[in-house]
């Protein structure tokens, strides 16, 4: 009997609470096209998960500062000045060497044994040379970021290329980078197109090596393998299906490429092998050679601290946001 | 003698060990001999040995491309560029004088007209089988009367070697000094200072790291985060300065490098040790997080071990493991020296002789450095994956 009554309960509970439990709201054709969720774009929730961090806030101020100076720096000195007419750039050349902070010179004057920079205004020649400086990493960094996709994906896509690029690779680690930029520079004149190219020389391969690495990992998940099954062309799996992928890892290459590069030219710099002052090319790297190979800066500290005041929070504030990006723009970050 | 006989037996047996090892690998002998196959067929060994050779072929691709870029640089402008920079006092001297003295280098240096036999013999000195190296210096005599040109064949000295790299005539004494010599004499200058970095680099960026991952987001992890950001960020040249004024200006080490005197040693060495700990510390951190949430650290919690004892013990064994391999590659890259370094502390090793013999068209020194800094990347190479081996148990060379 109890067993009789025990099955009645569950027939009760399965077939009689049933639309106690819901409403019907019946159908709407309104509602359909409706998301319950928030909208959600991956560039919005990027940019609102960069901008939490009150740090990311303070690196883009000072980047905004410096590329402000770089443009009106130069200008907003009135002085009498020496105007190199072959180049075009004016430079302000002070009476006196080793000049302290003042009113007339913000930054104080070049040594006399910094060369090219004898004498000179040190806030002009900051400001240009962080201009060229920035100009060189930004083009740099393009250069090599699309360079690197392209061969990257390449690389990783098809697995023929592999053994020589990898013996490449090898190569270039086996040799050391400095060595190879003597002996070209023995036959080529610095020029802006040269000192990129010098740079990029390399600088793709670590990219290239990193898309691969990434693109071996993911090329066999199951909707790459469904996807090639239904005949996606190589093309399409490359653009469609395995950057797409990859693009939080590209954009924080991208960001850490322009401060390594302008790293990168401060090296040339200090063995001369880069630009030839003379010509009005000054970057950041040339000043703080010049401040260096004059033993002046043991008494006038002021040539060494003033390129690195703008050095130091210039490539910390882009490598800062180029890390910040790449949480930012990891997609398992977002909500 | 002694050398002839150490040298070939070497070189067989390295030959052997290679023959040996492909053959097993391709199943073509031992087949049956299980513990042969797990010993000498084992995939990391013939792993090493591709790599290794991979490594040797572009070492020969890059001594050919160096070679041509060189020639190429020696014969241009009808060799008048190379002569004006070897002979002093060219635009002073006779005309004809100055082109027997400019011969006269050639011919010390070894250059003929052929850049292919050149190149050749300089592969066939280099190839690491003994030899006996005899070194003669030509001088070279004008006849006043006839104008004619008369060259002095003076034989300097034997040596038997096993790679000879030819001689340095620029950058040191006219005589012209074995490049192995010179390489040799300021490697240990390099190593000296570099040891002791790869030490301190060592002993504080593996705690550093331990104690960033100990307490993650804490405030040690923070500045050591800091810390990491702001090495990467710099350029090293700007860097080292930094630590240069802090270490030189402020503490008063001294800065210039004497020989001999322990203290000169401390601030370069210093100043390139703090720089590379944060490359460590970033890894072990990393390495040791990984490991953070694996089931035997979950165990080893749950038996009650203190978190302590877990990290040191546990943690450490099983992260250091993918950081043992660059190890050797520290120890023996310290050799090479670095270049920023030898500049700003007044160095006299690697770093500055490349630098010189590149400002006075030195070659064969360019070239020994390319060779002795590739053959150090590839032994690097076979220590890191021997070391790895010894320290991992789960690698093994033999049959359980």
């Amino acid at each position: 009997m109890s067993e009789n009554n025990n099955i009645k309960n569950i027939d009760s509970v399965v077939y009689h609470n049933v639309e106690d439990l819901f409403t019907v709201v019946g159908a709407s054709e309104e509602n359909i096209e409706k998301l319950t969720s928030a909208p959600y774009s991956y560039w919005r929730e990027t940019f609102k998960q960069l901008f939490k961090r009150p740090l990311v806030i303070v690196c883009l101020a000072l980047l905004v500062l410096i590329v402000f100076f770089t443009i009106f720096g130069p200008i907003m000195k009135s002085y009498p000045v020496v105007a190199d007419e072959a180049s075009g750039i004016v430079v302000h050349k002070s009476e006196y060497s080793n000049m302290p902070w003042s009113a007339q010179y913000w930054f104080g004057t070049g040594g006399n044994q910094m060369g090219y920079f004898t004498k000179l205004d040190l806030w002009t020649c900051v400001w240009v040379g962080t201009r060229l400086s920035l100009i060189l990493g930004t083009v740099v960094a393009v250069i090599d970021t699309i360079l690197g996709i392209i061969i990257g994906s390449l690389w990783g896509y098809f697995r023929k290329i592999d053994p020589i690029m990898i013996e490449l690779r090898n190569f270039v680690d086996n040799v050391p980078s400095i060595l190879l930029y003597f002996l070209l520079m023995q036959f080529l004149k610095p020029s802006f197109w040269i000192i990129v190219f010098l740079l990029c020389m390399f600088g793709w391969l670590g990219l290239a090596g990193f898309i691969r690495n990434q693109i071996i990992i993911i090329r066999n998940r199951e909707y790459n393998i469904a996807s090639q099954t239904l005949g996606s062309s190589p093309k399409a799996m490359i653009t469609h299906n395995l950057l797409p992928y990859l693009v939080s890892v590209i954009v924080t290459v991208v960001s850490t490429a322009i401060p390594a590069a302008i790293s990168s030219e401060v090296g040339l710099a200090f063995f001369g092998l880069s630009f030839n002052p003379v010509n009005g090319d000054i970057t950041l790297g040339q000043l703080l050679t010049a401040a260096t190979n004059s033993s002046e800066w043991v008494d006038n500290p002021n040539l060494l601290i003033v390129p690195l005041v703008v050095m130091v929070p210039l490539t910390i504030s882009f490598f800062y946001i180029g890390l910040a990006l790449a949480d930012a723009t990891d997609p398992k970050n977002h909500r | 003698m002694a050398t002839y006989i150490i040298g070939y037996l070497l070189i067989i047996l390295v030959v052997a060990f290679v023959v040996f090892v492909e053959l097993v690998g391709h199943k073509v002998i031992f087949v049956n001999n299980a513990r042969i196959q797990t010993i000498f067929g084992h995939p990391l060994l013939r792993y090493s040995l591709r790599r290794i050779g991979s490594a040797i072929i572009s070492i020969l691709l890059a001594i050919t491309a160096t070679f041509f870029l060189i020639r190429f640089k020696v014969d241009a402008n009808g060799g008048l560029d190379f002569c004006k920079k070897v002979v002093t006092n060219w635009d002073k001297m006779n005309e004809t004088i100055a082109w027997a003295q400019c011969a006269a280098t050639k011919a010390n240096l070894g250059i003929t007209e052929n850049w292919f036999v050149d190149l050749f013999t300089y592969f066939f000195n280099i190839l690491p089988f003994p030899k006996t190296i005899c070194v003669s210096s030509f001088e070279s005599v004008v006849d006043e009367i006839t104008g004619s040109v008369q060259y002095y064949e003076v034989l300097t000295g034997c040596r038997t070697t096993v790679m000879y790299l030819g001689r340095a005539f620029f950058i040191t004494a006219a005589n012209g000094e074995f490049v192995t010599d010179v390489i040799f004499s300021k490697m240990g200058v390099s190593f000296e200072v570099g040891i002791i970095a790869v030490l301190v680099e060592i002993f504080l960026g593996y705690p550093m790291g331990m104690m960033m991952a100990r307490r993650k987001d804490g405030i040690f992890d923070r500045i050591g985060n800091a810390y990491i950001i702001s090495i990467d960020a710099i350029p090293g040249v700007a860097y080292y300065y930094i630590w240069m004024v802090i270490l030189c200006t402020l503490i008063g080490l001294p800065r210039k490098y004497e020989a001999g005197n322990f203290m000169t040693l401390l601030a370069p060495a210093l100043t390139m040790g703090f720089t590379g700990m944060a490359g460590i510390a970033l890894w072990v951190r990393r390495y040791m997080l990984d490991e953070f949430n694996s089931d035997y650290v979950k165990f080893a919690r749950s038996k009650g071990l203190s978190e302590n004892r877990i990290l040191a013990v546990h943690i450490l064994r099983n992260a250091i493991v993918p950081l043992v391999r660059s190890i050797p590659a520290a120890v023996l890259g310290a050799l090479l020296g670095t270049f920023y370094l030898e500049k700003i502390y007044v160095i006299p090793g690697v770093g500055g002789l490349l630098v010189d013999a590149n400002d006075k068209s030195d070659f064969y020194v360019l070239q020994g450095i390319i060779i002795v800094s590739a053959l150090i990347s590839v032994v690097s190479y076979l220590l890191g994956d021997i070391v790895t081996a010894v320290i991992d148990p789960r690698i093994s060379f033999s049959k359980e």
